[in-house]
């Protein structure tokens, strides 16, 4: 199986002329798992936002299958293998099986398809019971698992999710841990963004923090100490 | 007041009598603000989609602009076409004053405003989650925006309601750039003025009952959509 990856060389986003982050290099790639730290304000969703192309960078040179991309054609490959999932998902005002349709039916799959998959799916969430419920209507982790079931369809290469776990209760954020643990056996690569250090060891591979406007990435292989001293989501769960 | 409840009477019997002259009236009211709206709405909702979500420049002198254009009095406008129209005007060459088109273009000024400012309002106060996760799942530009004004519907359909009862029920600008003509461009507000200044009051109230039964229509069917009208 081929790696997805896309690289950020010089990637900088400021907001009033403030400058917000300013990154030399980043390469995000499919079957790694990364967490990504910071405080409130610093850029984490700003980040993330720019990774999947919903919001444009200052500055970036963009570089997929060695080639360097223009932002626009950049968008083009990222809006095919990226997906981003909001802190609180967004339900359309529809069913759960037509909000977990929604992607397929614009990127334009067969009727078979997207019957096939949406079932398949609602499975794999454990949505079945819902499927006909208005998505609006459900509980936050509810809409947690559709929006991940709604992404899960498009077989993405990367999932960002901002603060996956903060509007969860301890059986949510158990759940939601699941379906993440089972995406990354299935070569999803996954960044997860946290204010808190609540991640997990076995999890996260990459841990990237957002400080001072810099990006400082450590990785297991090289620090392992660093992945040693710091909280683990089963401690942060049974806390909750 | 005998002549009141004899006139009221009377314009009972004129719509359930299926009275041409009257029905006349109400078709070409219906027409022409239909069509009105017809280019306006597209125009108004898609300016007013490009305000809201993207930074260009000019964008708040655009805003400003439409604004003061939201306050003109209706008079005002058809004085303006009037002038651009009339025969020595700089469009006179187009011969459109005192025709049904003219008071189309004089209807489109009048209500593109409203739904233009409206529909920004409504676009405005949406969530910017629904056009990043549109967006995040695959969808093309042009179909986040749909997907954006599907999920803003009831709103942008209330803008769509207000510009057409801006128009249906106006009476200067239609009165000066479409002259009044029977069967070609007196609509139902001219009619009514003109009834009522000639003191026959029955046609007046009939039209008066088919503008008034229009909104609440227009009203309840706005309501019905809406559902219970809760937040989620």
């Amino acid at each position: 199986m081929t790696t997805f990856n896309i690289t950020f060389k010089d990637l900088n986003k400021s907001f009033n002329q403030h400058l917000l982050f300013n990154i030399p290099e980043l390469t995000i790639e499919s079957g790694r798992c990364c967490l990504l730290s910071g405080i409130n304000g610093s850029g984490k969703s700003t980040l993330l936002k720019i990774m999947a192309g919903l919001e444009t960078p200052n500055n970036a040179e963009i570089y997929y299958k060695n080639i360097k991309l223009d932002w626009k054609s950049a968008c083009k490959q990222i809006h095919k293998k990226i997906i981003y999932l909001h802190q609180t998902p967004l339900m359309f005002d529809a069913s759960v099986a037509d909000n977990i349709k929604y992607g397929m039916r614009k990127q334009g799959y067969s009727r078979n398809k997207i019957q096939e998959s949406v079932k398949m799916a609602l499975q794999w969430a454990d949505l079945e019971h819902l499927k006909d419920n208005n998505a609006r209507l459900l509980s936050g982790g509810e809409k947690q698992r559709v929006a991940l079931a709604r992404a899960y369809v498009l077989s993405p290469e990367i999932l960002l999710f901002d603060e996956a776990f903060s509007n969860l209760d301890t059986q949510g954020r158990t759940r939601i841990f699941e379906q993440i643990c089972k995406l990354k056996d299935e070569g999803v690569g996954i960044i997860l963004t946290s204010h808190e250090l609540a991640h997990n060891t076995s999890l996260t591979e990459h841990h990237m923090h957002l400080e001072n406007t810099h990006l400082k990435i450590f990785s297991k292989e090289n620090n392992i100490e660093h992945f040693n001293n710091i909280k683990t989501p089963e401690l942060i769960l049974v806390n909750a | 007041m005998d002549s009141i409840s004899t006139a009221s009477l009377h314009a009972v019997y004129l719509l359930f009598s299926g009275d041409k002259e009257l029905w006349n009236i109400i078709s070409i009211s219906f027409s022409v603000s239909l069509r009105a709206i017809l280019f306006a709405a597209p125009l108004a909702v898609l300016i007013a989609f490009a305000m809201a979500y993207h930074r260009f420049f000019g964008r708040r002198v655009l805003i400003y602009v439409f604004n003061t254009l939201l306050s003109v009095p209706a008079v005002i406008i058809g004085l303006t076409l009037y002038i651009i129209f009339s025969r020595n005007g700089p469009l006179g060459d187009l011969k459109l004053l005192f025709t049904q088109d003219a008071m189309i273009i004089g209807q489109f000024i009048l209500c593109m405003p409203l739904i233009l400012i409206m529909s920004h309002t409504t676009f405005q106060s949406s969530d910017r989650r629904i056009w990043e996760t549109a967006r995040t799942l695959g969808a093309t530009r042009i179909q986040a925006m749909l997907t954006v004004m599907y999920e803003i519907r009831f709103g942008l359909l209330a803008a769509l309601i207000a510009g057409f009862g801006r128009i249906i029920a106006e009476v200067g600008c239609s009165m000066m750039i479409g002259g009044n003509i029977l069967h070609y461009t007196r609509n139902i507000p001219t009619a009514i003025a003109l009834e009522t200044s000639k003191g026959d009051f029955s046609q007046g109230i009939a039209l008066g009952i088919v503008l008034l039964v229009m909104a609440m229509v227009l009203n309840l069917s706005l309501s019905l959509l809406q559902g219970r009208g809760e937040v989620v």
